[in-house]
C-alpha cells in the first residue's frame, strides 16, 4: 500500500522537506484535540470548585484519586459495562446485516423498482429527527401487525437502531465501486448470490465495513436518550450513559470520573484496533 | 394506570406470530411475556421522579415510605419509575400511554397541560383532604383552571430571590447581612462588586433556555407593572409592551452597557450563572434561595459563603413564585387517582416522612434549613417548620432576610397562557439589550407582543 | 480518467437468459432487501407518515384528534421567526460546506501519506466524536469565553481585537460552524481514509513514470478514484446541516436574539415546548419536502454518465 508520493520521491530533499512540513501542520493541529480529553482525566483528579474556576488550571492543584474511585464505586460499572456492551453488540450486527445486504441488492442485484427502495430509504435521512420521536416511540410500544410491545427490552434498541439511511447509502457507494467483472466471473463458476456477498463483496469493501462499524458501536455506546424513554421501567437493562445521567447528585467531579471510566472502553478499543477497523477487521476470515 | 390482567393476550400474541410465522419475532414476544402479570383486584399507582440511585439515604427513606404505605393502604401498589419531568420523554409516553399515574412537574407546566387536557382533575380528591383549606392559595391557583377546577398539588414552592457571595460583598466593603433591598442599590453593589482584573461581574443575568423571559418577568412584578397578560372585555392582552417593561428592558441594558457590571458571557442558563457564583466569577444572581443547595451538592461550595435576599423592587413590592408539584396521569382510574392523591399526601406533607427525610439529608452532608416557599398554612406546617429548624445545618441568619423580605412581598405566579412560549419570545428581547448596545427596548417589546398575540392569543381568543 | 473500479455495466448474466432466471434473481434480491424494508416500514416510514399526517390534525396525545386542514401550516408560515430560522439554516449550510466539508477530506489525505504516527493522528482527531460532548462543551465554552477565553488571548497576543463569538448576532453562527466542524470532522475523515485505501498503487506508479507531480496525482487520481465517496458525504452533510439542531441547542439555545435559531429547533420547540403537536408535524413536512426537492436536483445535477 502506498500513497501520492512514492518512497523513492521521499528521499528527496524537496519531497522530504515537503513531508515534513506536512507533519508538523497535523501534528500541531491534533494537540488541540487532546484538550478535552485532557481535561476530562485531569478535571476528574481536581476538587468541583477547581473545575469551574476561571482561568482554569491545566494540572491539578493536589489530585484527588478518590474521585475516581467513588465514580467507581457508586454504581455498579460491571453491570452498566455488561448491558452497554451487550446493546452496542446487538445494534452493531442488525445494523450491518440489515444494511450491507440491502446496499449490495440495490447496488448489484438490481431488483424491479430498486431505484424507488432507495430512495425510500435515503428520504429517511430528510425526516428531522424530532418529527417521528413520538410515532417511533408508539411504534415501540405496540408494534403494529406483531401487536406486541418492545418497551423495556433491548429489542427496543437494536431494531429501531439497524433502521440507518446513512449505512445503506455508505455501503452502496462502495460496492458500486467494485467490479462487476468480478461478480459475473464468480457466477459463471456457479457461485450463489449469498456465496458472492459473502465470499466476495464483503471482503473487497471490508474497509467501509470497519469504518461502519465503528460509528454504530460508537453512537450505539454514547447514546443515552432513546434508551431513557424505552428502558424506563427496567434499571438493570439500561446502558452506563443513562446510568450516569441519571445520577442527578453527582458533584461534578465525580461525574467527570464517571465518564472517564464510561469512555474508556471505546478509546482503547479505537486506539488498539483502529489499523484492524481502516483494513476492515482483516482478522475475520470472510471464506 | 396500569391494572395489568392476564387478558388471553397470550393466544392473540401466538395467532400473529404464527400468522407471520417467524421465530425471530417470537423470541421478543417471549420477552415482553416473561414480564408477568400482577394480581387483579390491586390498584396499582405508578409515579416518576424517585430519588437517583445515587441517594443511597434518600432512597432508603424513600422505599420505607413505600412499605409504610403499602402497609396502611391494603390493596394499592406503588411502583416507583425512574424517570423525571422531561419535555421530550413526557410527550412521547403520554401519548404511548406509559406516563405514570402521579407525575412531578415544575410550576410553569401545568397551564399547558390543563390547556391541552394532558392532566386528570383531582378536584374531589383534594377536596376530601383534611388540610385542604390551609392551601397557599397563589400556589394552588397554578393547578386550577379558570372555571376553579384542580389538576394537580402544589408540593413544594419558592420565591424568587437575590443570592450572592458573602465573601465577596465583604472583600468590596459591603455588609453581607444587609443585601441590597431594591434595584437602584442593586445597581450600586454590584458596581462595587465588578472586579475585572479578579474576573468578578457583580451581577449575573440570565437570557436563554426561556429563563431570561422568566426573569424579565419577575424583574416586571418587581416594577409594579402587575400582570404581562390581562383579560380586558374578554379577550387576553398582552400588556408587558407598556412603560414598565421599557424600564425593566433598560435597566438590563444598562447594567451591560453603562453600569458594565454583567458577566462577559451574557447567554447565561440557570446552570451556567449557578457555576459562576460557585465559581466567584459573578457576585449576585436572582434565583430561589434553595439553589444554594444545589451549589454545594455540584459544586463542593461553602453553604456559609452565600445568603439571600428578597426579589429587589423598585415599586412592585412583588415577586414571582415557582416550585413543583404533582399532576394525574389523564388516563387514570378513579381509584387509582385517589390512591395517587393519598401517596401524594403521605409523601410531601406527612411531618413524620419529612422527619425522615431530613435526617438522611443531614447524613448525606446536604443542605437542610434554607427557607422555601410554604405550600400550607396551620397546624401542620408548623410541626413541619419546627422540624426544619431543628435539623438545619446552615447559618439560618444569612437566609433570613431573604425569608423576612419574601414574606412582605406579594406572591405573584406565572403568566397564565403559554408561559414557555411567552418566555421564550421574552428571551430575545432580553438577549438583543445584552448584546447589542442600539438595541431599542420600546420596538423589541412592542415586536414581542405582537409575535405572541398572533402566535398565541389570537388562538386562545374566542 | 476511466478506470476499471468504476465499470458500471448490467452484470452481463442477465442478457438473454430465460424469464424464471430473471424472476428467480428478483426474488433473491429482494430476500436481500426484505430485512431493510421490514425495519423502515415499522420503525421508520410508518412513524414518518404518521408524524406528517399530526400536521393536519389538532392532537393532545390523549383524546381523539381533529382534522384541521392547513390551519397548522398557516400558524407556522406566519410565525415570525420561520424566515429567520430558514435564514439562519441556510447560512449554517453555506458555512459548512465551505469549512466543515473540505477539511475532513484534506486531513484524510494527509493522514494517508504519513508514514510517522498515522495511527495517532487518526486516533486524535476522531477523539471528539468518542467522548461525552460534556467535555467538548466545557472545552468550547472555555475557548470562546468573551473575557478572558482562549480565542481571545490568541488574538490579543496577535495583535487583534477580541470578538464576541458566540455572543454577537454577527459571529454566532460561524462560532457555532467551527466548533462543530472540529468536533465532527473525525467521522467523515475516517470515511474518506476507507475510501483512499481502494485507490491502486498501480495507478500511482503509472502516472509516476508518465511524468506526473504530486499535485496532477492527487488531482487525475485520488481524488476521481474517491469521487463517488466524496459526493455521498456533500449530499449527507447538506442533508445533516439542513437539520442543525443539537449544537445551538446546547450553546446559544437560538439567541442572541434568535441569531442561531433553526428549522430543527424550531419544531423541537412547537413539539415538546409549547406542545404543538400539530405545527410540528407541518413544519416537519415543510422541511422534508424542501431536503427532497434539493436532494433530487443534486442527484440531477451529479448523475452518472450511462
Amino acid at each position: 500500500m502506498r500513497g501520492i508520493f512514492s518512497p523513492i520521491e521521499l528521499r528527496r530533499p524537496l519531497f522530504r522537506t515537503l513531508y515534513w512540513s506536512l507533519f508538523g501542520f497535523l501534528l500541531l493541529t491534533s494537540v488541540s484535540y487532546l484538550f478535552p480529553a485532557l481535561w476530562m482525566l485531569l478535571g476528574a483528579l481536581k476538587s468541583s470548585f477547581e473545575l469551574i474556576r476561571f482561568p482554569p488550571s491545566l494540572l491539578p492543584e493536589t489530585p484527588q484519586w478518590s474521585n475516581y474511585a467513588e465514580a467507581w464505586q457508586r454504581l455498579n460499572f460491571t453491570l452498566y459495562f455488561k448491558n452497554t456492551f451487550l446493546i452496542a453488540l446487538g445494534q452493531w450486527v442488525f445494523s450491518i446485516v440489515v444494511s450491507s445486504t440491502a446496499a449490495y441488492a440495490l447496488s448489484k442485484l438490481r431488483p424491479k423498482f430498486g431505484t424507488v427502495w432507495f430512495i425510500l430509504f435515503i428520504a429517511m435521512l430528510m425526516v428531522p429527527g424530532e418529527a417521528i420521536l413520538i410515532p417511533r416511540y408508539l411504534t415501540v410500544v405496540n408494534v403494529p401487525i406483531l401487536d406486541v410491545s418492545l418497551l423495556n427490552t433491548w429489542w427496543a434498541i437494536w431494531l429501531p437502531g439497524a433502521v440507518n439511511a446513512f449505512n445503506i447509502f455508505i455501503f452502496k457507494q462502495f460496492f458500486d465501486q467494485l467490479s462487476d467483472d468480478i461478480i459475473d466471473a464468480a457466477r459463471i463458476d456457479g457461485a450463489t448470490s449469498w456465496g458472492i456477498f459473502w465470499r466476495i463483496a464483503l471482503p473487497l469493501s471490508r474497509p467501509v465495513i470497519g469504518v461502519v462499524s465503528i460509528f454504530t458501536f460508537i453512537n450505539s455506546w454514547k447514546d443515552f436518550f432513546w434508551p431513557l424513554l424505552v428502558l424506563t421501567n427496567r434499571p438493570d437493562l439500561q446502558p452506563i450513559m443513562l446510568a450516569l445521567y441519571r445520577q442527578s447528585n453527582a458533584q461534578l467531579n465525580e461525574l467527570i470520573a464517571g465518564l472517564v471510566i464510561a469512555s474508556l472502553p471505546t478509546v482503547l478499543l479505537f486506539l488498539f484496533f483502529q489499523r484492524q477497523i481502516l483494513q476492515g477487521f482483516s482478522f475475520i476470515n470472510f471464506k | 394506570m396500569q391494572i395489568r390482567t392476564c387478558k388471553s393476550s397470550v393466544e392473540i400474541r401466538y395467532q400473529t406470530i404464527r400468522g407471520l410465522g417467524k421465530g425471530f419475532f417470537a423470541l421478543f414476544a417471549l420477552l415482553a411475556l416473561t414480564q408477568g402479570a400482577l394480581a387483579q383486584n390491586q390498584t396499582v399507582v405508578t409515579v416518576d421522579c424517585p430519588p437517583p440511585q445515587d441517594d443511597e439515604a434518600g432512597l432508603a427513606v424513600y422505599r420505607q415510605n413505600v412499605q409504610d404505605f403499602e402497609a396502611a393502604n391494603p390493596g394499592v401498589t406503588i411502583e416507583p419509575h425512574e424517570v423525571c419531568w422531561d419535555p421530550a420523554t413526557f410527550s412521547a409516553r403520554l401519548a404511548g400511554g406509559q406516563i405514570e399515574t402521579v407525575f412531578l412537574v415544575q410550576f410553569t407546566d401545568p397551564n399547558g397541560l390543563i390547556a391541552r387536557n394532558q392532566a386528570a382533575d383531582v378536584t374531589d380528591e383534594l377536596k376530601s383532604w383534611e388540610h385542604f383549606d390551609n392551601f397557599n392559595e397563589n400556589a394552588l391557583r397554578i393547578f386550577q383552571d379558570a372555571e376553579g377546577n384542580i389538576y394537580g398539588v402544589p408540593a413544594s414552592g419558592y420565591a424568587l430571590g437575590l443570592v450572592y457571595n458573602r465573601t465577596l460583598f465583604e472583600a468590596a466593603g459591603l455588609d453581607p447581612n444587609d443585601p441590597p433591598r431594591t434595584w437602584d442599590e442593586v445597581r450600586e453593589y454590584a458596581r462595587q462588586l465588578t472586579d475585572r482584573s479578579r474576573g468578578v461581574a457583580g451581577f449575573a443575568q440570565l437570557s436563554t433556555a426561556n429563563q431570561g423571559g422568566w426573569h424579565f418577568t419577575a424583574y416586571y412584578y418587581s416594577f409594579g407593572g402587575g400582570e404581562l397578560v390581562e383579560q380586558q372585555n374578554g379577550e387576553w392582552v398582552a400588556t408587558f409592551n407598556d412603560e414598565t417593561g421599557v424600564q425593566v428592558l433598560q435597566m438590563i441594558k444598562d447594567m451591560r452597557w453603562t453600569d458594565e457590571v454583567l458577566t462577559d458571557g451574557v447567554l447565561l442558563t440557570q446552570d451556567n450563572t449557578k457555576e459562576l457564583m460557585a465559581a466567584e466569577r459573578a457576585a449576585m444572581m436572582i434565583i430561589p434561595a434553595g439553589a444554594v443547595g444545589e451549589m454545594v451538592m455540584q459544586y463542593g461550595v461553602n453553604a456559609e459563603d452565600f445568603g439571600a435576599g428578597p426579589l429587589p423592587q423598585a415599586g412592585g413590592n412583588a415577586t414571582l413564585i415557582g416550585g413543583s408539584g404533582l399532576m394525574f396521569s389523564p388516563r387514570a382510574s378513579e381509584e387509582q387517582l385517589q390512591a395517587g392523591f393519598d401517596w401524594v399526601a403521605y409523601r410531601y406533607f406527612d411531618p413524620e416522612v419529612l422527619e425522615q427525610q431530613l435526617q438522611a439529608d443531614v447524613a448525606a452532608d446536604r443542605v437542610v434549613g434554607i427557607p422555601g416557599l410554604p405550600i400550607l398554612s396551620g397546624e401542620l406546617e408548623e410541626r413541619r417548620v419546627a422540624l426544619i429548624a431543628q435539623y438545619a445545618n446552615v447559618p439560618v441568619e444569612n437566609f433570613a432576610p431573604y425569608a423576612e423580605g419574601t414574606a412582605e412581598l406579594t406572591l405573584q405566579p406565572e403568566p397564565p397562557i403559554e408561559t414557555q412560549q411567552l418566555y421564550q419570545i421574552l428571551d430575545s428581547a432580553v438577549q438583543a439589550v445584552l448584546t447589542d448596545r442600539n438595541a431599542d427596548p420600546q420596538a423589541l417589546l412592542d415586536q414581542a407582543a405582537q409575535q405572541y398575540t398572533t402566535q398565541v392569543l389570537d388562538r386562545v381568543n374566542p | 480518467m476511466s478506470t476499471k473500479t468504476t465499470s458500471m455495466r448490467e452484470p452481463s448474466t442477465t442478457l438473454g437468459s430465460p424469464w424464471w432466471r430473471k424472476l428467480g434473481r428478483h426474488l433473491v434480491a429482494y430476500a436481500f432487501l426484505l430485512p431493510a424494508i421490514l425495519l423502515f416500514a415499522l420503525f421508520a416510514w410508518y412513524p414518518a407518515v404518521y408524524g406528517f399526517i399530526l400536521g393536519f390534525q389538532r392532537v393532545n396525545l390523549v383524546d381523539a384528534p381533529e382534522w384541521v386542514g392547513l390551519a397548522n401550516f398557516r400558524q407556522v408560515v406566519s410565525d415570525p421567526l420561520f424566515f429567520r430560522a430558514w435564514r439562519n439554516t441556510f447560512q449554517y449550510v453555506g458555512l459548512g460546506l465551505l469549512i466543515g466539508f473540505p477539511l475532513p477530506l484534506l486531513l484524510a489525505v494527509l493522514i494517508n501519506e504519513m508514514r510517522h504516527f498515522a495511527g495517532y493522528f487518526r486516533l486524535l482527531f476522531y477523539l471528539p466524536v468518542m467522548l461525552p460532548p460534556i467535555a467538548v462543551i466545557y472545552l468550547w465554552r472555555w475557548i470562546y469565553d468573551p473575557g478572558p477565553g482562549l480565542a481571545n488571548t490568541l488574538l490579543q497576543a496577535l495583535n487583534l481585537p477580541p470578538q464576541p463569538w458566540l455572543q454577537s448576532p454577527q459571529t454566532a453562527i460561524l462560532s457555532i460552524v467551527i466548533m462543530t466542524t472540529w468536533a465532527g470532522l473525525g467521522g467523515s475523515m475516517l470515511i474518506y481514509l476507507a475510501a483512499l485505501q481502494g485507490v491502486s498503487g498501480e495507478l500511482y506508479e503509472a502516472a509516476e513514470l508518465e511524468g506526473a507531480n504530486p499535485w496532477h496525482r492527487l488531482v487525475y487520481i485520488t481524488l476521481p478514484s474517491i469521487r463517488f465517496v466524496v459526493l455521498a458525504m456533500l449530499i449527507l452533510q447538506f442533508i445533516g446541516t439542513m437539520q442543525v439542531f443539537t449544537e445551538p441547542f446546547v450553546l446559544t439555545g437560538g439567541g442572541p436574539a434568535n441569531a442561531t435559531e433553526t428549522v430543527a429547533l424550531l419544531l423541537y420547540r412547537y413539539a415538546f415546548q409549547y406542545g404543538n403537536y400539530g405545527a410540528a408535524g407541518a413544519l416537519g413536512l415543510i422541511l422534508f419536502v424542501v431536503l427532497v426537492t434539493l436532494s433530487l436536483l443534486y442527484f440531477r445535477l451529479t448523475r452518472r454518465p450511462d
